[in-house]
């Protein structure tokens, strides 16, 4: 146990190595939010009771009881598609989790120029398309430390392809989680080796580590959390959130945040907005956010998972009892 | 009057909970029940369908992103509500023979009202695309219809020259469709024009294009976004990263119909030395209207 308590001291303290504060400068899809239920309480990260935890702290996974299996889905400016698919299974050896988040748009211009030596004829043509997808696949591990502390690792394959040029990079994540009764802790850290992304065209960009901490605390039903991210070389966000229990519908729950991001180098503030609806396993998430797009100015995402017991289903015999 | 409205809410919130209730019931024995494999995955989305059905409908109406009278989503909205009754029955009988007896009516029924929308539909014929911007066509259609493009603009259509001609469909939003002459070749993908004469208001003639796309802020110096107006006027361009957040915007005087204007965005423009890679959106924009938009690639 000393020992297992010493090499996660290390590794944390691997996180605040010159490498923590590299330049950032690849964008991270999961820097969106990587579910409905996550950017409606203002992209809290860590407090996801489903596979999609292998996207925020892989502690997380701890949470889950048995199986998980979830989708997460938004179109923003009605061009890029942002997906999300992850799976979750809890054994005797600890909880194993896979997934992928994917980004892509499609249809993009590949232009050329005519006449660029004549000022008054010089116009610019369309000469083909070409395709953009973006990719982070994760394994996730998650296992118990202490009675209510647990710990977890993921490995990252980021992957990139735009027209010709593709990149690729692999990292990982390291997170640790504490479940009290009221209160909930999360830390975790994305990216803490530093990788680089290296590019066809013999260019390269880091991959920015952050440094997450969250808590999640529960008053009388009501959830309210806080959050502060420290993102690479840009700076500290902080995020605040709350999930309200409908009054007499417990099924429902509307949920409210206030987050902080960059846009380039400067810090913006927004606020977002979501509904939950747990139905026994079965979980819908509906998240809002305004958009600074003239025409698309408003961001919808969806999320649906399932926490179920895969063995308890396939055990007719067990079931039919339990029926009677 | 207060106690006859506070009653009838009542009643229909006692009425929703003890539905979510019933689902959520339903839910538990779709998960453990001895089904065959269709009935039981159609029971375990049951409570996805009806919500989606729901969701679908407000979502519609209150984003004004989908139009109902779309042709594709009131299908949709008929596919769910086949599956929707489908379950229904499933769930109160077992038999897939029975279902059908019991339904069959009621799917009758839907599959009459969703031949009946159609006619109210349009259906897509080919996608035209002309040779070059500013082209003149020669349209077999109605004048004065209003035509919907797939990027939901919208142009009336003068009548120049224009004969009416049976068997158009008129699309709805989304689509457009008209018939051209057999003299026009399609070439390229530039969108065409509807009308012959260029008076009125200001009008994007040529859609914008950024050269070079793909780019480097770094090692191309940036990139140029160009564009035809059909007068010299005053537009707005803003520039959008990979999430939809505004990262440039700037007024610009534009050419008249002879001269294409073209707006250089570099380094200086966005403030940093470097753009991350990914795709970014502009939009040009005049009185308040976007009249034409593209999307960027930057490479590293």
């Amino acid at each position: 146990m000393i020992k297992k308590i010493g090499f996660l001291l290390i590794v944390a303290a691997l996180c605040f190595t010159t490498n923590v504060f590299a330049q950032a400068e690849y964008i991270l899809l999961s820097d969106l939010g990587t579910s409905a239920k996550t950017i409606g309480i203002g992209n809290i990260a860590g407090f996801d009771n489903s596979s999609n935890a292998i996207f925020e702290n892989p502690a997380n996974l701890g949470s889950i009881q048995k199986t998980s299996v979830s989708m997460y889905t938004t179109t923003l400016i009605d061009e890029f598609e942002i997906t999300a698919l992850s799976i979750s299974q809890k054994t005797r050896w600890g909880t194993f989790g896979i997934g992928q988040l994917r980004g892509a748009v499609s249809d993009i211009p590949k232009t050329s120029v005519r006449n660029d030596n004549d000022p008054n004829q010089r116009r610019f043509i369309k000469i083909g398309s070409f395709d953009y997808t973006d990719t982070l696949s994760k394994i996730s591990y998650e296992n118990r430390l202490l009675y209510n502390v647990h710990f977890g690792l993921s490995l990252n394959n980021y992957s990139k392809k735009l027209d010709t040029i593709s990149a690729s990079a692999t990292d990982m994540d390291f997170g640790l989680k504490y479940l009290g009764k009221k209160l909930e802790l999360s830390a975790f850290a994305r990216n803490i080796l530093g990788s680089t992304v290296n590019f066809s065209n013999n260019e390269s960009e880091i991959l920015p580590t952050q440094i997450i901490g969250a808590f999640k605390l529960d008053i009388l039903g009501i959830n309210l959390l806080g959050q502060t991210k420290i993102n690479g070389k840009k700076g500290i966000q902080n995020a605040f959130g709350a999930m309200v229990p409908f009054p007499f519908f417990n099924y429902l729950k509307l949920m409210g945040g206030y987050q902080e991001y960059f846009v380039l180098n400067t810090k913006k503030s927004g606020l977002t907005l979501g509904l939950s609806l747990d139905i026994g396993g079965l979980h819908f998430q509906y998240a809002y956010e305004k958009s600074d797009h003239i025409e698309f100015d408003n961001k919808n995402y969806f999320s649906l998972s399932l926490n179920f017991n895969i063995a308890s289903m396939l055990n007719t015999e067990k079931n039919k009892k339990r029926l009677r | 009057m207060g106690r006859i409205i506070k009653k009838l809410f009542n009643k229909v919130w006692l009425t929703i909970k003890l539905r979510i209730e019933q689902e959520e019931i339903i839910f538990r024995y779709a998960l453990y029940c001895k089904k065959g494999t269709f009935s039981k995955i159609l029971l375990i989305t049951r409570p996805l369908i009806v919500l989606l059905s729901i969701l679908f409908i407000l979502f519609s109406i209150f984003t004004k992103q989908l139009t109902i009278a779309s042709g594709s989503n009131i299908h949709i909205i008929f596919w769910i509500s086949y599956l929707a009754l489908l379950s229904n029955y499933m769930w109160k009988t077992g038999s897939s023979k029975e279902i059908i007896n019991r339904s069959k009516w009621t799917i009758l029924a839907l599959f009459l009202l969703q031949v009946l929308s159609l006619s109210n539909i349009a259906i897509s014929q080919t996608r035209i695309r002309a040779t070059r911007p500013n082209i003149n066509i020669s349209l077999s259609t109605q004048p004065g219809r209003i035509f919907s493009y797939t990027q939901k603009k919208s142009a009336q259509v003068v009548a120049n020259g224009i004969q009416a001609s049976r068997g158009i469909q008129i699309a709805g939003a989304g689509n457009l469709s008209y018939s051209l002459p057999q003299s026009i070749t399609v070439q390229e993908t530039q969108e065409a024009l509807l009308s012959e004469t260029d008076t009125g208001p200001a009008r994007m003639l040529e859609s914008p294009l950024n050269y070079p796309n793909p780019f480097s802020l770094r090692r191309d110096g940036g990139t140029e976004i160009g564009f035809r107006m059909s007068k010299a006027v005053e537009v707005e361009v803003r520039v959008y990263d990979t999430f939809a957040n505004e990262i440039f915007r700037d007024t610009m005087t534009t050419n008249d119909a002879n001269k294409y204007s073209t707006i250089l965005l570099n380094s200086t423009s966005f403030g940093v030395a470097d753009l991350s890679s990914g795709i970014y959106y502009y939009v040009v924009i005049y009185e308040g209207k976007v009249l034409g938009k593209g999307k960027m690639a930057v490479i590293p």
